[in-house]
C-alpha cells in the first residue's frame, strides 16, 4: 500500500502542480513562489509571503526603555506627511520544504507583529481554547515545534512531519474508497473520546486516530498506479487542508472544486 | 486630493492635516499633496547577521556601514509593501557560508535595493545621544546633491536613500533601532489637482498600453529594480517605458510623457518615494505640472484599480537656485504606536543559543510524550530541583541522565577534588580538571554540565558530617554550619540523591529527608552488584487525601506500608531474603559498567516517582513477569532494585520501614526535631548514642563493621 510519502522528485512535481492550481485561482491570496536550492534533493522549496493574520493581536510593545527625546516634530512629519496610517495586521511567511528523513513536505513558518516583533507561536498555540489546544496537542499533524530552518539556519516554527505520511496514506485510502465503492473494505479507525469538539480541522477524517494500525487499513496496493499518481498532483493541497488551520494559513475552498 | 474608490473610504478618516472634506470625487480645487511614509520591516535574519557582523567584523567600530534595504511595489490591497532589511542587507560574512545568495538580489523585481547607512552604536547612551537632526540633514543633502549631479537620473534608487541607527544589546538579544527615510521638503508644498485609479484615468486602449509597458519594465532584468521610470505615449499610439534620464529626449520626440514609480503604499495616497522624485522634477526638469502613475501590482502585473494617477502641481522655489542652498529634510520614522521613539525588538527566544538548546532538548521529550507517554509531565520535570550528594562516579552519571529527562535544576555537593584516577570513570571530568592539584569536584561538575547544555547547576564544596567521625572542639562551629547548610539544601530541593561513597555519610541526609519528608533516592555500588532504592516517607507524615485517586489498574501487587530507608533495609530487610550488607563496602572497586547502570536506574526511578500520583507515599510495586504488560506509562514503581552483574540479573525488592531504624524511625526523627543540631553533634561524637537511643546494640556492631576498607581519599566526601 502507498505509505503516504513522496520522493524528492515527486515533491518538486507536486509543488509545481500546486502552484499552478493556487496561483491561478482568482482568490485574494498571495502567490506561492519556488525558491531554487540546487543543493537540496528537491531542488528547492515553496514560499508564501506576506499573509496577513488579522486575528493575531500585536501585544503592547515592550517599552522597557522610556527614551525621552526632545526631537522637534518637523523631523518626523510636515504638512505633506500622512500621519493617520491605518494599523497594519501581523504578517506571516510560510515555507514548504521537503523533509528527507520523513519523505514528506514540512511546513515552516514565521510571523511578525505590526511592530516588527516576531510572533511567538508557542504562546499562541498555548492560548487556544482548551478543546482546540488539546486537539492540536493530540493530532500528529499539528505538533508544533521550533526547529532550525534547513536552509536559513535560524529557528523557525514548524509542524513536526511525523504524522504526515500516515494521514496522507489514510486520505488516499478514503478517497479510493469513495471512488470505487466496494473496492476496499472500510477502515475502522479508533475514535477518540466522545463529545470531542471537531472544529479545529476541516475534514471529518481528521477525527480519526491511527497510531499504529495503518497496516490494517485496507490496502491500495492493488490500486492502479495512476490513482496514486493523481494523489501526487493533489498531495500538497490535501495536506495543507490539514495543517493550514493549525498555522493560520487559510486554504481557499474553491481550490478543491477545481480538483474534481 | 481626490479619491474614487468607495471601498477605500476608511483610508481617509479625517486627520489633522488631511484634506478630509476632499473625500468626494476628484476635487478640482488644489490641495496639499500628502504622502504615506515608508514602513520599515526588519527580518530576523538581519538581526542574526548583525549580531555576527558586530562581533566578528565591526567590533567596537562605530563608523557608518552601508546597508541595502529592499522593497517591491505594493501587491495587496490590504497590506502596503515595506522597506525590508534582510540578512543580505549587510555585507556578507567574509569567511562564513551565507545562507542566501547575494547575486540573486540583482535584477530581482521584488527586491529593489534602497541604499542605506547604518550607524550601530556601542552603548545605549551613544544611541540616545545621536544627533538625529543633523544625520537627517546630511542624508537629505546627499540626495540633493545626487539630484543636482544627475546621478539620481542614472540610478534612481538613490532617491530612496535611508538611515538606520541602532544599538544591539547582544547580552539580552534585544535591538533598539530607528529608521529615517529622508525626504526633501518642498516649500510651499506640492498640490494635487486629481488623484484617480488608473482604470479611470485612461482609456481602455491606453490602459492596455500602459500595462504592457510596465510589464516589460518590470520583467527586463536591467530595469526591473529601477523604481522610477517614464511612460512615453508616442504620437502613433504606442506606450513605452523609459528610464528617467530620457525625460528631455522623450519630450522632444513628441507625444506625452508621464512619470511612474514603484509605489509601496496601498491606499489612495502616493507613497513616500514620490517626494524626492518631485524634488528632482523641480530641480532638473523645472516643470510645474507633473502626471505621475503610482505603480502597484496584482499577480505580477499593473493593478488598474489599486494603482493611482496623480496630477501634481509643483511650486516654483527661487531659493533652490541659490548656490549652496541646503534643503530641509523630514522623515524619521515614528514607532508602531505613532510616537517619536525608537523601536525595539527582543529576539532572545530565537537567538539565544541557550534557549535554542533548551528547546531542542525538550523536543525529544515532547516527541516521547506525544508518541508513547501522553502523561509525561515536562513542566514538572523542568521545575524539579535535584540535590546530588556526591559528584563522583555515581554523581556524574546521575547528572548526565537527569539532563535528557528535562531536569533543569541540579545542585552538587562534594568535598573532593578531581584526581588523576577520576576522569575515566567519572564522566563529567577530564584530564584538565586534574591539573594543579585538581579542581573542586562540585565546581568542575557544574562547569562540565553547563558545557553540555542549558541547566541551572550549582556546586557546593562542603563535607557531610558523619557519625563515628568525632568532632573536635575547634571544628564544632564549622561542622554545625555544614549541618545547617545541608538542612537548607534538603529543604530547598525536591529530590535528594544519595551518591556518596561511604555509608556513614548517608546517615545525616537520610535523617534530614525523613524529617522533611523529601524524596531520597539512594544508589550504592559493590564490586559487581548495586542497590538503587527510594526511601519511604518520613515517619510523622500522613498522606494527604488524593481526590478522585485514580483507582487505575496497576500491573503489580504492591506493599502499602511505610517503606524503609537505606539504614532500615540494610539491617533487617524484612521482606528481602537477599539482603546483602556488604554491597557498598568496596565502593570504587567496582566493575565499570555498574555505576552507569545504577545511576541510570536511580534517575528512572526518580522520574517514575515524580509521575506517580502518590509521590513519596507511592506503594512499592512487586516484580512482574516480563511477559506481563505494565499498565502505568513508565512501568511499575518498585522500592528497591538490586542488580547482580555477575549473573546479569536484577531483583525488585521491598523493605518496610524499621521502627528502630537509626536514621528514619520516629524515635530518631523526633529527637532531631526536638534538639536539632545539638542532637546531630551528639550522634557524631558519641558512638553509642544512636544505639542507646534506639536500643540497638547489634546495630552499632553492624555500623562499625561497615566503616572498614574505605577507598582512597580521592573519592571521599
Amino acid at each position: 500500500m502507498w505509505d503516504g510519502t513522496l520522493s524528492a522528485a515527486d515533491f518538486q512535481y507536486a509543488s509545481k502542480e500546486f502552484m499552478k492550481l493556487w496561483n491561478h485561482e482568482e482568490c485574494n491570496m498571495n502567490q506561492w513562489s519556488w525558491e531554487e536550492r540546487p543543493e537540496s534533493s528537491a531542488q528547492g522549496y515553496l514560499i508564501l509571503e506576506g499573509v496577513s493574520l488579522p486575528e493575531i493581536e500585536t501585544p503592547l510593545m515592550h517599552e522597557s526603555l522610556s527614551m525621552e527625546t526632545d526631537d522637534k516634530e518637523e523631523l518626523f512629519s510636515d504638512d505633506a506627511t500622512l500621519t493617520d496610517l491605518t494599523s497594519q495586521p501581523s504578517r506571516c511567511t510560510y515555507h514548504v520544504i521537503y523533509n528527507e528523513s520523513y519523505n514528506v513536505p514540512t511546513i515552516y513558518f514565521r510571523g511578525y507583529h505590526s511592530d516588527g516583533s516576531p510572533i511567538n507561536w508557542l504562546d499562541i498555540h498555548m492560548s487556544l481554547p482548551s478543546h482546540l489546544a488539546q486537539q492540536m496537542d493530540q493530532n500528529r499533524w499539528t505538533f508544533l515545534t521550533q526547529e532550525e530552518h534547513p536552509y536559513l539556519h535560524r529557528p523557525w516554527f514548524m509542524l513536526h512531519p511525523c504524522g504526515t505520511s500516515s494521514i496522507m496514506s489514510l486520505m488516499s485510502t478514503e478517497r479510493l474508497k469513495q471512488k470505487s465503492r466496494g473496492y476496499a473494505t472500510p477502515p475502522e479507525p479508533r475514535k477518540r473520546g466522545e463529545g470531542e469538539d471537531k472544529q479545529a480541522v476541516p475534514s471529518r477524517s481528521s477525527d480519526l486516530e491511527f497510531d499504529t494500525k495503518l497496516e490494517f487499513i485496507p490496502s491500495i496496493r492493488e490500486a492502479p498506479t495512476n490513482q496514486v499518481g493523481n494523489y501526487r498532483d493533489q498531495y500538497l493541497l490535501t495536506w495543507l487542508s490539514f495543517v493550514g488551520p493549525a498555522v493560520r494559513l487559510p486554504v481557499p475552498l474553491d481550490l478543491f472544486k477545481s480538483l474534481n | 486630493m481626490g479619491l474614487t474608490e468607495p471601498s477605500d473610504s476608511e483610508a481617509l478618516t479625517p486627520s489633522g492635516h488631511g484634506p478630509d472634506e476632499a473625500s468626494e470625487v476628484r476635487s478640482s480645487a488644489s490641495s496639499t499633496l500628502m504622502f504615506a511614509p515608508w514602513q520599515s520591516a526588519v527580518d530576523e535574519g538581519f538581526w542574526h547577521r548583525m549580531a555576527s557582523f558586530k562581533l566578528e567584523t565591526q567590533r567596537l567600530d562605530e563608523h557608518p556601514v552601508p546597508v541595502s534595504g529592499f522593497f517591491a511595489p505594493c501587491s495587496h490591497p490590504q497590506i502596503p509593501s515595506h522597506l525590508q532589511l534582510l540578512e543580505e542587507s549587510l555585507p556578507p560574512d567574509p569567511g562564513g557560508s551565507s545562507s542566501t545568495s547575494h547575486s540573486a538580489v540583482i535584477g530581482n523585481r521584488n527586491k529593489c535595493p534602497a541604499p542605506g547607512t547604518l550607524y550601530n552604536t556601542n552603548t545605549l547612551e551613544s544611541f540616545t545621544g545621536m544627533d538625529r537632526p543633523s544625520l537627517l540633514k546630511s542624508a537629505a543633502l546627499q540626495i540633493w546633491e545626487d539630484i543636482h549631479s544627475g546621478k539620481a537620473e542614472e540610478d534612481s534608487n538613490v532617491l530612496n536613500r535611508f538611515l538606520l541607527i541602532s544599538f544591539a544589546d547582544l547580552k539580552k538579544w534585544s535591538f533598539l533601532y530607528w529608521f529615517a527615510f529622508p525626504a526633501i521638503v518642498l516649500t510651499p508644498s506640492a498640490t494635487v489637482s486629481s488623484c484617480t485609479p488608473v482604470s479611470m484615468a485612461f482609456s481602455e486602449e491606453e490602459s492596455t498600453g500602459i500595462r504592457g509597458a510596465c510589464s516589460e519594465w518590470r520583467s527586463t532584468e536591467t530595469t526591473a529594480s529601477s523604481p522610477f521610470f517614464l511612460l512615453h505615449f508616442t504620437s502613433d499610439g504606442a506606450v513605452n517605458a523609459r528610464p528617467i534620464r530620457d525625460w528631455k529626449v522623450a519630450n522632444e520626440e513628441g507625444g506625452k510623457v508621464i512619470s511612474a514609480y514603484y509605489d509601496p503604499y496601498n491606499r489612495t495616497y502616493p507613497g513616500w518615494p514620490l517626494r524626492n522624485f518631485l524634488a528632482l522634477a523641480v530641480v532638473r526638469w523645472e516643470v510645474t505640472e507633473l502626471r505621475v502613475l503610482c505603480y502597484r501590482e496584482k499577480r505580477g502585473f499593473l493593478d488598474p484599480e489599486l494603482s493611482l494617477v496623480v496630477d501634481v502641481e509643483l511650486p516654483k522655489i527661487p531659493e533652490w537656485k541659490v548656490q549652496g542652498f541646503i534643503p530641509k529634510g523630514v522623515g524619521w520614522e515614528l514607532n508602531s504606536r505613532g510616537k517619536a521613539r525608537p523601536r525595539i525588538v527582543h529576539l532572545a527566544a530565537s537567538m539565544d543559543p541557550e534557549r535554542a538548546a533548551n528547546q531542542a532538548a525538550d523536543l525529544n521529550l515532547k516527541l516521547m510524550r506525544w508518541r508513547l507517554l501522553p502523561s509525561l509531565n515536562i513542566p514538572l520535570l523542568s521545575s524539579t530541583k535535584c540535590l546530588l550528594l556526591g559528584a563522583g562516579t555515581l554523581g556524574c552519571h546521575v547528572a548526565r541522565n537527569l539532563l535528557p529527562w528535562g531536569i533543569r535544576h541540579i545542585t552538587f555537593v562534594d568535598y573532593g577534588k578531581v584526581a588523576m584516577s577520576n576522569p575515566c570513570r567519572q564522566s563529567l571530568y577530564n584530564l584538565e580538571d586534574c591539573l594543579n592539584g585538581g579542581k573542586p569536584k562540585a565546581e568542575a561538575a557544574v562547569a562540565s554540565l553547563k558545557r553540555i547544555g542549558p541547566v541551572e547547576a550549582r556546586g557546593l564544596c562542603m563535607s557531610i558530617p558523619m557519625p563515628g567521625h568525632s568532632v573536635g572542639p575547634a571544628e564544632v562551629d564549622s561542622v554545625l554550619a555544614d549541618c545547617s547548610r545541608l538542612k537548607e539544601l534538603v529543604d530547598e530541593h525536591d529530590i535528594v540523591f544519595l551518591l556518596t561513597d561511604t555509608r556513614e555519610s548517608r546517615w545525616l541526609p537520610t535523617l534530614l529527608c525523613a524529617a522533611a519528608n523529601k524524596v531520597a533516592i539512594n544508589a550504592a555500588l559493590g564490586f559487581d552488584s548495586f542497590l538503587v532504592m527510594r526511601h519511604g516517607a518520613g515517619p510523622a507524615f500522613l498522606e494527604p487525601e488524593i481526590s478522585n485517586s485514580t483507582e487505575d489498574e496497576i500491573s503489580a501487587p504492591t506493599y502499602d506500608g511505610r517503606l524503609g530507608c537505606y539504614f532500615c533495609n540494610d539491617i533487617v530487610a524484612p521482606l528481602d531474603s537477599t539482603a546483602n550488607r556488604t554491597l557498598d563496602q568496596q565502593c570504587t572497586v567496582t566493575r565499570p559498567g555498574l555505576a552507569p547502570l545504577g545511576a541510570a536506574l536511580a534517575v528512572e526511578m526518580a522520574v517514575s516517582l515524580l509521575h506517580h500520583p502518590r509521590r513519596i507515599f507511592a506503594p512499592a510495586a512487586q516484580a512482574v513477569a516480563i511477559t506481563d504488560a505494565t499498565v502505568e506509562a513508565l512501568g511499575i514503581l518498585p522500592h528497591q532494585v538490586r542488580g547482580f552483574l555477575a549473573h546479569y540479573t536484577q531483583l525488585v525488592v521491598t523493605g518496610a520501614a524499621f521502627d528502630k531504624c537509626t536514621a528514619c524511625s520516629s524515635i530518631v526523627v523526633d529527637e532531631f526535631k526536638k534538639r536539632g543540631m545539638e542532637f546531630v553533634l551528639e550522634v557524631l561524637n558519641r558512638p553509642n548514642y544512636l544505639e542507646d537511643l534506639t536500643g540497638l546494640t547489634e546495630m552499632l556492631a553492624a555500623t562499625q563493621g561497615l566503616t572498614l576498607d574505605w577507598d582512597d581519599e580521592d573519592d571521599e566526601m
